[in-house]
């Protein structure tokens, strides 16, 4: 195809999106012609010309606010306004259904069709511009009942013209009915999304308007400018530029997974009642997206930026193996996550907690979009993840350099290695789980359903055996970080390669078998959870293997204590720490004790945030030389790690203590005993959110003002520092040939 | 280098994503509600714009391999062998076909979990009577019309065999048997999908169930107990029907894209003709076609006839 008509396509389907866009909060009128299904399925298909008209007005009279169960009503349905009826001729006709109870004709004005659950008029009752009929209240007092009315009110001439028609919906609650709560009102999440797409919408009518002004360019021009900017971004198949996307994609959902999580600290800043800041459900869904964008749209996306980045350089190829498939995996990465925020917009995020767990999850507990959203995204979000494992396991094994032998690969690569294994065997499970659970919400299967015969716990067994190799597919590549950071800065070639290498597979090994100890508490049975128990423990031996290497080989090198190597020791200190209270978690007797509190939550931080965020806001220091061609600048690098980790451990610490204490996870509000610390940690939680924008600043002062880097500033061995910063768009202007040092040619 | 890098650059992934996303979205809105069904039928106007946009993005990506007629290019110089001298399409494609096991090692162990914990109807006939739950396997209500699944199970292998012999032909340069048994290994996994359908439709309804429910062949085996499905056999009547029609949904939706490729790969042999040096699509395409046969093998036996 060419570029033209390429050109021609793309924007005709843009302008369609835009179109869809507009024509989306209209989506639910009626523009012409009763075109609605339901009735058009009932076989209602006369009178359907003309607009629907306001001038007809429908009532309902007699129908109760709130039903008894199974009491029979008399509702009189009148119909008013439109034409005025020859006397002898036809005045009306009317159609109603309910979702519950049943409708009933008690006179000859009337009718059901058969094997129909809806009431309309017969020849009989088109004299009429009012009918009366029963219905019976169902069995259930939990009910709110809806009647859809049509009501057309005729001219009774021949043909429909001069006919109007209208549609109604009367509702009728049980006693005991959970009644919808009215979305009005917006919560306070969606009045920071509204807020932040006015800003968006502001600044680049400021920016364009501007430069309309300034350079005096007409409207075309400067879109076309800035299009001839974007356009390469959106068509890219370069490794690096993909690269650049996913890590930009990782951190700008890490700034809104954060602002989520200040949003949980300042809700439980002290204990608050329902609404009094957010709602109980705002603050289900509060964290629940909290966890799904920390997880899946800022770590792995960030993990991702990097391998994308410097696995093709590391190993010494031109580009990643399946360079479209791999634009496909980025592309499918915002796309996804706008689609898991959609839930936003149509009154509620998804509110099923970031393991998805059913009974929640199905259907009949959570029925907001939010959850249907939450779930299609994260089956594309899945896609991107396998697409990735592909494309990387395919070049590692396939591209490397003449030279670069599995064993030569650095340390980064082996733990990329390692982790698109898991994510091969583990991330199409998750994909499946989630596609039943769709199914379950949409087509009515049942996969999940107590009453018939399914098992919610079927969905943790499928979760968990995703969710365990999950963490170690967010844990492992920034071991390997640490590992290249480390070594760089000791001035030694890391100690133990070979057992790293071998640690490192034996935890993605042992990661399948393990993954039981996240459901001690569902009583499994106790010889599963014993094995499991022992597994667990077991991962702690390669781990440690890990550490101390780091630490031998710290010892007797000349360590240069520069950002990266600063926030690579914080994060030995905090991993360490993450990781023996996994230890003591493992253990079953505790654990069923603080499963479901605040110690676990303390656990996890300290591994995500203190292990994985700590470890790559290293390597962007470690990289953005390469990438950029600067070196970001050392004094806010040092006040960002300084305020990062004090306020970090000032904030994740002290929930170990309410943990043993008892405060539990997931609950909106909390027992005063703990309000105290929860103070503390609130403002230490804020100020470490606000830390960060001390990191955005330098990335983007640097960027102008920092010192020029040259090819390899920090003296590292791996081949990405061969090539020039930023590197060329081949990655090697020449394949390189990887030897030892006392090899011959 | 700046030349070489808009050469490659497309926007067929990103059309794609975004009309993925509007499917989603659409989709999502049109039925939203669990039980209550607050989604309102007017958004399937996004679901329909979605696929209209995934399909151009997924039309634009085809289109370059389209106008291409020989594999130069694709392949990568590989400086370690793995694997013998396979190219790196095909060692992805084997790399796909194993997150695809375990896809279908997901629906099958979920089907078997279920299967395992409730007792079925005819094993302990006594126990079974009124009680709840009790597995009734969608082999047997298929079993007086098991020949469609046999004939089913002979088109797939079947069309394995002429899909090899396509490239078989193609490697000989014999382009018109290489679109003859291309079109015949279409035309086998078409029949397998119709009469999946129309077995799919007849169970839905009840027939095969009334069938065997007649009261004249009753004995032992073909007795009428725990009549669950005298209303037809649809994925929400039971946890049997859901592991059967999403199982073997999954599977038939696989033989769906195959075909899809395969209309592709006729195209493609009508305008081009494979030949000697150009017939790497036909091997990717066989080895996920044979993926999706041997797929096939556990499915049948598990829901057929177990």
């Amino acid at each position: 195809m060419n570029r033209k008509s390429l050109k021609i396509l793309s924007l005709g389907f843009i302008m369609s999106i835009l179109l869809a866009i507009s024509a989306f909060p209209t989506g639910d009128s009626i523009p012409t012609g009763i075109t609605d299904d339901n009735l058009v399925k009932n076989g209602c298909t006369c009178h359907t010309d003309g607009p629907m008209s306001s001038d007809v007005v429908i009532t309902l009279s007699d129908l109760p606010e709130k039903y008894n169960v199974s009491q029979v009503y008399t509702l009189t349905l009148n119909i008013s306004g439109g034409p005025d009826a020859l006397a002898d001729g036809n005045q009306g006709g009317f159609f109603i259904q309910s979702n519950y109870g049943t409708l009933e004709s008690i006179d000859n004005n009337t009718w059901m069709p058969e094997g129909e659950t809806h009431l309309t008029h017969n020849e009989e009752g088109n004299n009429y511009r009012e009918w009366s009929f029963n219905w019976i209240a169902p069995e259930s007092d939990s009910k709110v009942v809806k009647f859809t009315v049509y009501g057309n009110s005729v001219n009774g001439a021949d043909g429909n013209a001069g006919d109007y028609w209208n549609k109604g919906e009367f509702s009728s609650a049980g006693v005991n009915a959970k009644i919808a709560e009215d979305h009005g009102e917006l919560s306070m999440p969606q009045k920071l999304i509204y807020a932040f797409t006015v800003l968006v919408v502001t600044l680049s009518v400021v920016v364009v308007g501007n430069r309309m002004v300034v350079n005096d360019q007409s409207f075309e021009d400067v879109i076309k400018s800035y299009w001839k900017c974007v356009y390469p971004w959106l068509t890219t198949t370069d490794h690096k530029y993909i690269g650049t996307l996913y890590i930009c994609t990782g951190f700008g959902f890490f700034f809104v997974g954060g602002i989520l999580g200040l949003l949980i600290r300042w809700q439980l800043f002290e204990p608050r009642i329902d609404g009094d800041f957010l709602t109980y459900e705002e603050y289900n869904s509060t964290f629940t997206m909290h966890g799904t964008t920390m997880i899946f749209m800022a770590a792995m996306p960030i993990i991702f930026g990097f391998a994308n980045y410097l696995i093709p350089l590391q190993i010494g190829a031109r580009d990643l193996a399946f360079p479209r498939l791999n634009a496909l995996s980025y592309w499918l990465l915002p796309t996804g996550g706008f689609v898991v925020y959609m839930g936003y917009f149509t009154g509620g995020a998804g509110d099923v907690g970031w393991t998805g767990y059913t009974p929640y999850a199905t259907g009949d507990s959570s029925t907001t979009p939010g959850t249907d959203f939450w779930v299609a995204g994260q089956i594309m979000l899945g896609a991107s993840s396998t697409l990735t494992a592909i494309n990387f396991l395919t070049t590692m094994l396939r591209m490397r350099a003449p030279g670069v032998t599995m064993m030569r690969m650095p340390l980064f690569a082996w733990s990329i290695f390692v982790t698109v294994f898991l994510l091969l065997l583990s991330i199409p499970v998750f994909t499946v789980a989630l596609i039943l659970l769709m199914a379950d919400r949409t087509f009515g299967t049942l996969y999940f359903d107590v009453a018939a015969g399914g098992d919610p716990i079927l969905w943790q067994h499928l979760f968990w055996y995703f969710g365990h190799p999950e963490v170690y597919i967010v844990i492992l590549p920034a071991f390997g970080v640490l590992s290249e950071i480390i070594s760089t800065f000791s001035r030694r070639p890391i100690f133990g390669y070979t057992s790293m290498v071998y640690a490192m597979a034996t935890i993605g090994i042992i990661s399948f078998i393990v993954y039981g100890h996240h459901m001690f508490t569902t009583g499994a049975d106790p010889l599963f959870r014993f094995i499991v128990m022992l597994t667990t423990m077991l991962v702690a031996v390669p781990t440690g293997i890990k550490i101390f290497n780091w630490l031998a080989t710290m010892t007797g090198g000349s360590i240069v204590l520069k950002t990266p190597m600063i926030f690579a020791l914080g994060t030995v200190i905090t991993f360490t720490i993450g990781g023996i209270t996994g230890i003591i978690l493992a253990s079953i007797p505790v654990d069923v004790a603080l499963h479901d509190g605040y110690f676990v939550v303390a656990h996890f931080h300290y591994v995500l945030v203190g292990g994985t965020i700590f470890a790559f806001l290293g390597g962007v220091y470690y990289w953005y030389p390469k990438m950029t061609g600067k070196i970001m600048n050392e004094k806010l690098g040092l006040i960002h790690f300084a305020l990062s980790f004090i306020f970090f451990n000032a904030a994740f610490y002290p929930m170990h203590n309410v943990g043993i204490e008892g405060m539990p996870r997931r609950y909106a509000t909390y027992d005063a005993q703990f309000t105290e610390l929860n103070e503390f940690i609130t403002i230490a939680a804020f100020i470490f959110g606000f830390a960060q924008l001390i990191f955005v600043y330098n990335v983007i002062y640097s960027y102008k003002n920092g010192e020029d880097a040259g090819n390899n500033p920090w003296d590292g061995w791996s081949l990405e520092w061969a090539t020039a910063s930023p590197p060329p768009h081949n990655s090697f202007t020449e394949i390189p040939t990887l030897k030892l040092a006392e090899e011959e040619d | 280098m700046s030349d070489d890098h808009e050469h490659h650059g497309t926007i067929a992934p990103f059309i794609f994503c975004i009309g993925v996303a509007l499917t989603f979205i659409g989709l999502v809105m049109a039925t939203a509600g669990g039980e209550d069904k607050t989604g309102d039928t007017g958004y399937w106007f996004v679901f329909f714009l979605g696929l209209a946009g995934l399909l151009t993005g997924f039309f634009m990506w085809v289109q370059d391999y389209w106008d291409q007629d020989s594999e130069e290019g694709e392949d990568i110089e590989v400086y370690h062998d793995f694997w013998g001298t396979i190219t790196t399409r095909k060692f992805g494609m084997w790399i796909f076909l194993l997150t695809e096991v375990m896809v279908f090692s997901t629906l099958l162990s979920a089907y078997l979990r279920y299967r395992a914990a409730v007792p079925d109807y005819d094993s302990n006939l006594a126990e079974c009577v009124g009680i709840d739950p009790c597995w009734v396997p969608a082999a047997d209500i298929i079993r007086s019309h098991l020949i469609f699944g046999v004939i089913n199970t002979f088109a797939l292998l079947l069309s394995s065999l002429t899909v090899v012999l396509a490239l078989y032909a193609a490697r000989n340069n014999n382009p018109k048997a290489t679109t003859r048994y291309l079109m015949a290994t279409f035309a086998l996994g078409a029949l397998f999908l119709i009469l999946k359908a129309w077995e799919w439709g007849e169970m839905k309804n009840g027939h095969f169930w009334s069938d065997h429910c007649d009261p004249l062949k009753q004995d032992i085996a073909n007795h009428c107990i725990a009549p669950k499905y005298e209303h037809g056999f649809w994925l929400d009547t039971s946890l049997e029907g859901t592991t059967f029609y999403i199982t073997t949904g999954t599977h038939g939706a696989h033989v769906f894209i195959g075909l899809i490729a395969l209309l592709y790969l006729i195209a493609k042999a009508n305008k081009d003709g494979y030949n000697e040096e150009y017939h790497d699509t036909i091997e990717l395409f066989g080895l996920y076609w044979h993926y999706v046969d041997v797929v096939w093998v556990f499915v049948f036996p598990f829901f057929y006839l177990y």
